[in-house]
């Protein structure tokens, strides 16, 4: 999910009751079979589950493969393949069944050593083995029994298990060479892969074996790349899709009064910020960066990058994902930002922020945050490269600011916090060895409120640095045409289509 | 046979062109900062990760050696590998070059039924009210940029009136034929007013001819010697001014596919530009650059039959 959101990662959690369906006004019955046409932002890239990074693959992918565990609708962990974990008394040995009956869309029924295979996969990869350096061994005592053991306890496995890199696939790829399976995944999802023309679009259909009776209703479902925003929409208005991801925000009012269609908008699972990089000059004064984290108007950037529907963040974790600290109020404090610049001494060099270009919502943002400083004496030059350049710069610590996005793909907090002890704070170049400390003692914690304690400290650990700022976080939206029925985003701001259907006459 | 011999002599000219192109995108891209291997693997990749995959495409190597390696691969006929799709480039270029020459051919189709009648309609009375509705029609036109024109064609003509789909390519040749309108007319409409003055004023510059006023003074209807003298001995301009904006139109396919979400080889050249999939940047140039070449080629060929006088060598 990074390419698209120039970052680190989409995904996330998502507040009870914020995952329903977005619109079901019309009339007619769901029908059995049909199909279904979604506009995406681009093509799948990668049919590879163990390698795939950008969101559209991973959307694609999640309607093909299901894992042990599954983040459903209601922003919870349920147990899916698996029956359920009985865990032992010291929290290190896990031991799942697998649910009966279960079969790959080639007919094979599903064991132990294809889950075994799979997760070994994913620990030994390159793109996601770092959710899993806690798995210490995987055994398959019997075909329909997996025990996992853990180095430490944690609380985040089933959610690392949930993870759509970790959906079941056949061991050794069923037979086949990686680069086949890689055009062509088998799983024991709702869908399988019918054609994928490369560049444009994906056809699934419906995958015969599939064990939850009744389901997927549709028989076929296009997952179409039109990369154009406004291309997107004219296809939704003009009924050549069904449904079209991430509308552009200042068109959803009127899309919504358009009659036929409806957007939906789910949780607000991705974080954007502005990092500051603390090696770099004014920014490696903590008493500047805190001026300008309280210089910035965020309630203007929600209103006029977002349409209003956002929220100010608090915190680097969304408040989708589990143990956030959540929302501010959002307004600034110029009296006390400028007082702060004075006690640094008032900086008078220019300050470049970095701005990835092409996405309105950063465009906005910047300008904005840009007014904001400058409103507290801080010259800002904004600088405009396109994604890939702007993601080299920041990653390499090769910059002083930049606008920014982070997404969490598990329900977990585990993932972002290891990604910011890892990455010396999201590459601002801060010190993340207390936050580390609190973060080993948190994922180990089995008290509940003992755990929320812990995760709170840690986030203002991380919010006192005032080098990753966060902002906002954005909603994930979908425009949805009022013939669709069921249509639903998980809190990792995945949709699941095995319960969606089209109603008759569309 | 002398045809035959003309277009080898004239593919040969192109290859320096052709280097030379690829040889320019080849600095250009790597001048760019952004690194291949590290958008496939997303931010959360090791630098261990980043390097290895780096060597694993060629990326560590000098870049002479790196463009050694693309033109030597070409000899033997092989686009390369994408590094975004991880497939063969030959494959994927080839199913997307006829999203691409269906817009060319369907937009020049398009520009000549425009062009051709609004020319002929403006010289046969010079000076006259259609003359200077077609002149500022098409001046007006000339400032029209296509991605401003494209999205109010399929805002209208598309969402609206719902009488052509908005975007994509459609399924089958009649599907194509009507997806593929609003798209190819966009195209067609920048280049119409080029067609259109020179047509127009070539038309002009022969009506005045000896042997026009011959034909005249010999008692031929008016369109008569509008048909067969004035408009044929103009085409020949015409068309080479067809030919050139026809290579215009190969950029502007770039633009126009990504506003009709149209699979084509610009959409391609986009997309590898964004995840700096160099084998895929270059190799789609030069795709294209030869297609350049070819149409001037074809345009040359025509001009040649439409005219004894030229002769082709």
């Amino acid at each position: 999910m990074i390419r698209t959101a120039l970052a680190l990662l989409v995904a996330g959690a998502l507040v009870a009751g914020c995952g329903g369906e977005s619109s079901s006004k019309s009339s007619g019955p769901v029908q059995k079979g049909g199909t279904l046409r979604l506009a995406t932002l681009h093509d799948v890239t990668d049919f590879n589950p163990f390698t795939m990074t950008d969101n559209d693959s991973i959307r694609a992918v999640s309607q093909i493969t299901e894992g042990l565990y599954k983040t459903d609708a209601r922003g919870k962990v349920v147990p899916w393949l698996a029956t359920g974990d009985q865990t032992s008394a010291d929290g290190l040995t896990h031991t799942m069944k697998l649910r009966p009956g279960v079969k790959f869309s080639t007919g094979k029924p599903v064991t132990s050593s294809d889950v075994k295979w799979t997760l070994q996969k994913v620990q030994g990869g390159e793109t996601w083995s770092f959710l899993m350096t806690n798995i210490k061994s995987i055994g398959t005592p019997k075909p329909d029994t997996v025990v996992i053991k853990l180095k430490q306890p944690s609380a985040a496995l089933h959610a690392v298990l949930a993870l759509f890199a970790n959906g079941i696939v056949p061991a050794n790829y069923g037979g086949e060479k990686e680069s086949a399976f890689a055009q062509k995944p088998i799983g024991t999802g709702p869908f399988q892969v019918a054609r994928w023309d490369k560049g444009s679009k994906v056809v699934l259909e419906r995958n015969p074996t599939y064990w939850r009776k009744g389901f997927p209703k549709l028989d076929k479902v296009e997952l179409i790349g039109v990369p154009d925003d406004s291309g997107r929409i004219s296809q939704l208005r003009g009924k050549q899709v069904d449904v079209a991801v991430s509308p552009p925000w200042p068109q959803v009012k009127s899309l919504q009064s358009a009659g036929g269609l409806g957007v939906g908008i789910y949780a607000p699972s991705q974080i954007r910020a502005l990092a500051l990089n603390t090696k770099k000059a004014p920014f490696d004064d903590a008493k500047v960066r805190e001026a300008v984290s309280l210089a910035l108007d965020r309630n203007a950037m929600i209103d006029a990058a977002l349409a209003g529907n956002g929220k100010p963040a608090g915190s680097f974790l969304a408040p989708s994902v589990p143990y956030s600290s959540g929302e501010q109020d959002g307004a600034a404090d110029v009296a006390q930002a400028k007082s702060l610049m004075q006690q640094a001494g008032n900086p008078t060099a220019t300050v470049e922020v970095i701005l990835p270009s092409g996405e309105q919502v950063f465009n906005t943002v910047a300008q904005i945050a840009q007014q904001n400083l400058q409103a507290i004496g801080l010259k800002v030059k904004l600088v405009s490269l396109d994604q890939a350049a702007a993601l080299e710069k920041y990653q390499e610590g090769d910059y002083t600011a930049t606008v920014t996005g982070i997404t969490s793909d598990i329900l977990d907090p585990s993932e972002l916090v290891s990604y910011y002890v890892a990455s010396e704070g999201f590459t601002t170049g801060v010190d993340t060895k207390p936050v580390a400390k609190l973060a080993s003692q948190a994922e180990q914690e089995a008290d509940e409120s003992r755990r929320a304690q812990l995760y709170a400290e840690l986030q203002q650990k991380v919010a006192d640095e005032h080098a990753f700022v966060p902002l906002m976080a954005v909603p994930y939206s979908y425009g949805v045409s009022d013939t669709v029925k069921g249509f639903a985003v998980n809190g990792t701001g995945i949709f699941d289509l095995s319960n969606v259907g089209v109603a008759k006459g569309s | 046979m002398t045809a035959l011999r003309f277009v080898a002599r004239r593919l040969l000219i192109g290859l320096p062109v052709v280097i030379g192109v690829t040889l320019l995108v080849f600095v250009l891209i790597h001048l760019v900062p952004g690194n291949p291997a590290r958008n496939a693997l997303g931010t959360r990749a090791t630098p261990q990760a980043v390097a290895a995959l780096e060597h694993r495409w060629g990326l560590d190597k000098s870049l002479p050696e790196q463009y050694g390696r693309f033109v030597g691969r070409l000899a033997t006929g092989d686009l390369g590998t994408s590094t975004s799709y991880n497939e063969a480039i030959g494959p994927l270029v080839a199913r997307r070059l006829p999203v691409t020459l269906w817009l060319i051919v369907y937009a020049t189709i398009l520009a000549c039924l425009i062009g051709v009648p609004l020319a002929l309609l403006a010289a046969t009375r010079p000076g006259g009210w259609v003359d200077g509705a077609v002149r500022f029609v098409s001046v007006a036109a000339l400032g029209l940029p296509s991605f401003w024109l494209g999205i109010l064609l399929a805002e209208w003509l598309g969402v609206r009136s719902g009488l052509f789909p908005a975007s994509g390519f459609g399924e089958g040749f009649a599907g194509h034929l009507s997806s593929m309108f609003l798209p190819s007319l966009t195209v067609a409409l920048g280049v119409a007013p080029l067609l259109i003055r020179a047509l127009r004023a070539e038309m002009l510059t022969v009506a005045t001819s000896d042997y026009v006023v011959t034909a005249r003074s010999k008692g031929l209807s008016r369109w008569g010697v509008m048909r067969r003298h004035i408009l044929r001995n103009a085409l020949v301009p015409g068309l080479s001014v067809l030919a050139v904006s026809v290579s215009f139109f190969v950029g502007a396919t770039i633009v126009v596919e990504k506003i009709f979400a149209l699979p084509g080889l610009g959409d391609l050249m986009l997309q590898g530009i964004s995840s700096r999939d160099f084998q895929v940047v270059q190799s789609v140039t030069l795709v294209l650059a030869l297609l350049v070449i070819v149409v001037n080629i074809i345009a040359d060929l025509a001009t040649g039959w439409l005219d004894p006088r030229i002769e082709v060598r």
